[in-house]
């Protein structure tokens, strides 16, 4: 048994809406294309069915965070979202301080959709504007300008939320570092509370992918995006940010306590079609199927799951852990690490350690076990070492 | 009794039908039925019948009733078809009276079946001739019948066209070697004089001989003497093999079979010894015995420091198979502890290391093939080198000599001016060329050995679309201006990557081993510079860029165990280097100062 830091039921709940206007080039999220109406109440109802089937296996969880995520989940009406958190505090125990999030697409939001969405009780937005750039949103195939994205944070402004995050990619084919600056720069001005920079990574069956293969579009190459990735931290941290993860930043007292659950190796409850759960030392998946989904829930019973890994060592449990720990820039804590998995890091796994701090690539302080910068953007050369 | 007993060999190039043939004539004569039947029945490795290539048949006796209604017994003793094992093509011919020679009936002769050929004629071997595969589209039998006839001398309406795969002429080929072999006419009341002309290790018999019995008789119960080496042995059992190890009362005189005698190690039982009786022995050996000696060397080492015991034993169990695999340990800066292993050619080498990376579950390293050189010192004495580790350092040479080959070279006659031009690139010296046809030339050149291994073989074939065939044998040590070039990686010469090169081709040499580190080194944490030298002077250099970029920027709850398996994939991968320092080197890279030019 792992004696867990605090109380054992502090878990996150994770909400999958696997619905968006359209399926943007760069995406391989489970997510269907559609505005239908009638199906977003169908399946806000088989949501509120599945939380209801956990209600009992939830009992000693107290939610300390929710984190409704897709997919675009401001697709939902206000009265959808509504109903759904009402849900949420109705089967679980939702903690009076919990972080609620909503992800948001800037093409789906306007001031009443804005009010609906506070009212719900959502008090953090992030905010999927990619880049400030009109070329770039046209090649990863999104819905929204530039302008729209301006548009809608003022309006998030406007509606007194202040815990609200921008998503940024850089590597987009076709960007050069000046507009990444400029993307940079704008985000800056708007003055979120958070940011997060991610470089475009591609699975092979993306549309993008498919036309770069086809010599439609070309990556930048490693040298520019790592040129990218170091601007982009140095413009941040500039702004007033600090850098807590390989790719996110933050003001001060705005993390986002739902991510820091995942890089923490804590629990969390998925719910919706294709919504991974991290319970009992297994991480196990929703049928990544709609149909399947609703048919079941609407039926009475529960979605069937598919699992993914189950961690029946202290080690492989410790390997997990670490290699989501070490994403965070104060790294792990030895002393605690040690009391939660039984194994002591600095002996455990001596010579990676003793190999990578020797070249600059990890850094023991404070008794914390934590990356150099230099090792941020090529942390796998690293982290490969500590699987199980 | 010899009146009726034909042993035979079988003369064929890789891929021109000889397991096949063998594989009907096993059929036809009812060795084994239908049922038993398996493709390529005779070979006797795994790796063989994957491949597809046969190196050499085991031995069989079949019972063949001809027209004439008599029943003989027909021994088949193959020769390996390939020029690293041209010493046991020798033995195995001078086992027989008679050869099957076998060519393709599209590609004609090449030069190592003549060479083969050749050798069966000065053995005074009755050589039948077959075309196969005449039932092929580019089959053009009258023209290789003809170019038989006017290359070797057989009669071409003699020549026996077949069809192995379709069964077309099985008969025609036992009715001739009835007719045609001669009968063995030995003395069966003369003293045992039995020729070893192949051996291999059995766990549970230990080493097992396959004897041609020349004179004489030898019973289970003799006491035997090796008249190579002396030692004695007593024969616990001795058989034929149809293909089934069949116990028999005793062998005499025309006979062919295999023996038991308690033997450890093949060692014991070398190919080309005369096996005699310990009480009356034979006055003198058969002729013809040499002591092998490997003719090209590699380091072997195990990517795990600790396989290192794993495989000595790998490699003493294979020894007790194979005499000529030569091994001592040795270690290596960069590599660690491994093996200096000798080898009767590439495919020799070839063949062991992927029986010891697969029988054994081994990954090993291997660096470059060198032959072995001799060097005449400063001091007066003479050392061989077959390591380019221990090359003396340049003060201290004299001179250096390697070994030359006399090269034979078969080829269409529209490629003359290619092989010339080629030959010549490669330090080649004239010596001959020979017009066999109006098509069809014989080119000798004398060449290193050292550049035939390096890429001869593979530039001949690609210049002449294949259509050259080559054979070589030794032909003298002779002065070369040798230097030794050392690879460096960020200033540390690792020892491994050494080879020896002419000075004429040095700077080539070095340039294409830099790009080529340069290709196969994947980028590391930090800037890697490749420098090759002879000395202290530095003729080529590269640089690998340092790695930017290792990350998967977006990682969030879902995607973790996505990003483990990648994760574990990549660890999997550095399995595959050697850690050389601060630098990751993919095993292969030891073996690619060969390739430079295969790209």
């Amino acid at each position: 048994m792992i004696p867990v830091q605090g109380k054992t039921s502090d878990r996150g709940i994770y909400i999958h809406i696997p619905f968006c206007i359209k399926k943007c080039s760069y995406c391989d999220f489970y997510s269907l294309p559609t505005e239908s109406s009638a199906m977003f109440k169908r399946y806000v109802k088989a949501v509120q069915k599945e939380l209801e089937f956990k209600a009992a296996s939830l009992a000693d969880t107290r939610a300390k965070t929710v984190y409704v995520g897709g997919g675009t989940p401001s697709i939902l009406s206000g009265e959808e979202l509504k109903n759904m958190m009402d849900a949420v505090r109705t089967y679980l125990d939702l903690d009076d301080n919990a972080e609620i999030s909503l992800e948001a697409n800037p093409a789906t939001l306007d001031g009443d959709k804005l009010k609906a969405i506070c009212e719900a009780g959502f008090n953090r937005i992030s905010l999927g504007v990619q880049s400030f750039q009109d070329d770039d949103l046209h090649i990863l195939g999104r819905s929204h300008n530039a302008r729209d994205a301006v548009n809608t944070i003022k309006l998030i402004q406007d509606s007194g939320l202040s815990n609200y995050n921008l998503d940024l990619i850089y590597g987009i084919p076709g960007q050069t570092i000046s507009k990444w600056e400029e993307t940079l720069r704008i985000a800056l001005e708007l003055e979120p509370a958070h940011l997060s920079i991610y470089l475009l990574q591609l699975d092979e069956n993306t549309p993008l992918a498919v036309d770069i293969r086809k010599g439609r579009f070309e990556l930048l190459g490693e040298e520019s995006e790592a040129q990218m990735y170091d601007m982009g931290i140095d413009m941040i941290k500039q702004g007033g940010f600090e850098q807590y993860e390989i790719s996110n930043f933050v003001r001060p007292g705005y993390e986002c306590q739902h991510n820091l659950i995942y890089w923490k190796a804590r629990e969390y409850m998925g719910i919706g079609a294709g919504a991974v759960s991290f319970t009992d030392k297994r991480r196990y998946i929703n049928k990544k199927d709609l149909n399947h989904y609703l048919g079941a829930l609407e039926n009475g019973r529960e979605s069937e799951v598919e699992e993914l890994e189950s961690m029946k060592e202290k080690q492989e449990l410790a390997s997990d852990a670490i290699i989501l720990g070490l994403r965070m820039c104060d790294g792990i804590n030895l002393e605690q690490f040690d009391l939660r998995y039984g194994i002591k890091i600095l002996d455990y796994y001596k010579d990676i350690i003793e190999k990578y701090v020797d070249r600059g690539l990890l850094n023991i302080s404070k008794g914390q076990l934590m990356f150099t910068r230099r090792a941020y953007f090529i942390s796998n050369e690293v982290l490969c070492h500590f699987t199980a | 009794m010899q009146d009726r007993i034909r042993n035979f060999s079988i003369i064929a190039h890789i891929d021109h039908g000889k397991s096949t043939l063998a594989d009907r004539l096993l059929q036809v004569t009812g060795a084994i039925s239908a049922r038993e039947m398996r493709e390529q029945y005779l070979d006797k490795m795994d790796l063989e019948r994957e491949k597809g290539i046969t190196i050499k048949l085991q031995p069989v006796r079949l019972k063949y009733k001809a027209r004439d209604e008599k029943e003989y017994i027909l021994n088949l003793i193959d020769t390996p078809g390939h020029v690293d094992f041209s010493y046991e093509v020798s033995r195995s011919l001078a086992a027989c009276e008679g050869a099957l020679l076998i060519v393709d009936a599209s590609q004609g002769i090449e030069a190592q079946t003549l060479a083969n050929v050749y050798m069966a004629m000065e053995l005074n071997l009755e050589v039948i001739g077959v075309v196969n595969k005449i039932d092929l589209p580019g089959a053009e039998p009258e023209k290789v019948m003809q170019e038989m006839e006017d290359v070797l001398g057989i009669d071409h309406s003699e020549i026996i066209p077949i069809s192995a795969k379709m069964g077309l002429g099985i008969e025609e080929v036992l009715e001739a070697i009835v007719n045609k072999t001669p009968a063995p006419v030995g003395d069966e009341k003369g003293p045992l004089q039995a020729l070893i002309f192949d051996s291999y290790f059995d766990s549970y018999k230990g080493a097992i001989s396959y004897i041609r019995v020349v004179a004489g008789e030898v019973q289970k119960g003799d006491m035997i003497k090796m008249m190579a080496s002396g030692k004695q042995f007593e024969v616990s059992e001795i058989g034929v093999i149809t293909p089934y190890m069949t116990e028999v009362q005793s062998l005499k005189a025309g006979e062919v079979g295999y023996l038991v005698a308690g033997i450890k190690n093949v060692i014991d039982t070398r190919v080309g010894d005369t096996i005699t009786g310990a009480r009356v022995p034979a006055p003198r050996a058969l002729p013809g015995y040499q002591e092998v000696k490997p003719m090209v060397y590699c380091g072997l080492y195990p990517l795990e420091n600790n396989d290192f015991e794993k495989l000595r034993d790998a490699l003493d169990k294979l020894k007790l198979n194979d005499a000529s695999l030569f091994y001592e340990p040795e270690s290596s800066d960069a590599l660690g502890f491994g093996f200096r292993c000798g080898f009767l050619g590439l495919l020799h080498l070839e063949i062991v290391r992927e029986r010891l990376e697969r029988e054994y579950d081994l990954s090993l390293m291997a660096t470059a093939p060198v032959v072995v050189y001799r060097i005449q010192l400063t001091d007066g004495s003479e050392k061989d080198v077959q390591n380019p580790t221990h090359w003396p350092p340049a003060q201290k040479i004299q001179a250096v000599l390697e070994p030359y080959y006399k090269a034979t070279i078969m080829v269409p006659h529209e490629y003359v001016g290619t092989i010339m031009e080629l030959c010549q690139e490669k330090r080649g010296t004239y010596i001959n060329m020979e017009y066999l046809t109006a098509q069809r030339v014989i080119i000798t050149y004398k060449l290193p050995l050292a550049e035939i291994l390096y890429d001869f073989f593979d530039l001949m074939k690609s210049r002449t679309k294949g259509y050259a065939s080559l054979d070589y044998e030794l032909s003298a040590y002779e002065i070369s201006d040798l230097v030794k070039l050392d690879v460096m990686l960020n200033g540390e010469v690792i020892d491994a990557l050494s080879f020896i090169t002419h000075k004429d081709n040095s700077y080539q040499r070095a340039r294409s081993i830099a790009q080529r580190l340069r290709k196969i080194i994947p980028r590391q944490m930090y800037e890697v510079i490749i420098q090759a030298a002879i000395g202290s002077k530095v003729i080529a250099r590269e640089n690998i860029k340092a790695m930017r970029k290792d990350v998967l920027a977006k990682c969030y709850g879902g995607d973790i165990t996505r990003k483990k398996k990648l994760l574990e994939k990549q660890k999997e991968g550095k399995k595959r280097m050697k850690q050389i320092g601060h630098i990751e080197v993919p095993k292969d890279a030891f073996m690619s100062v060969m390739d430079i030019e295969k790209e």
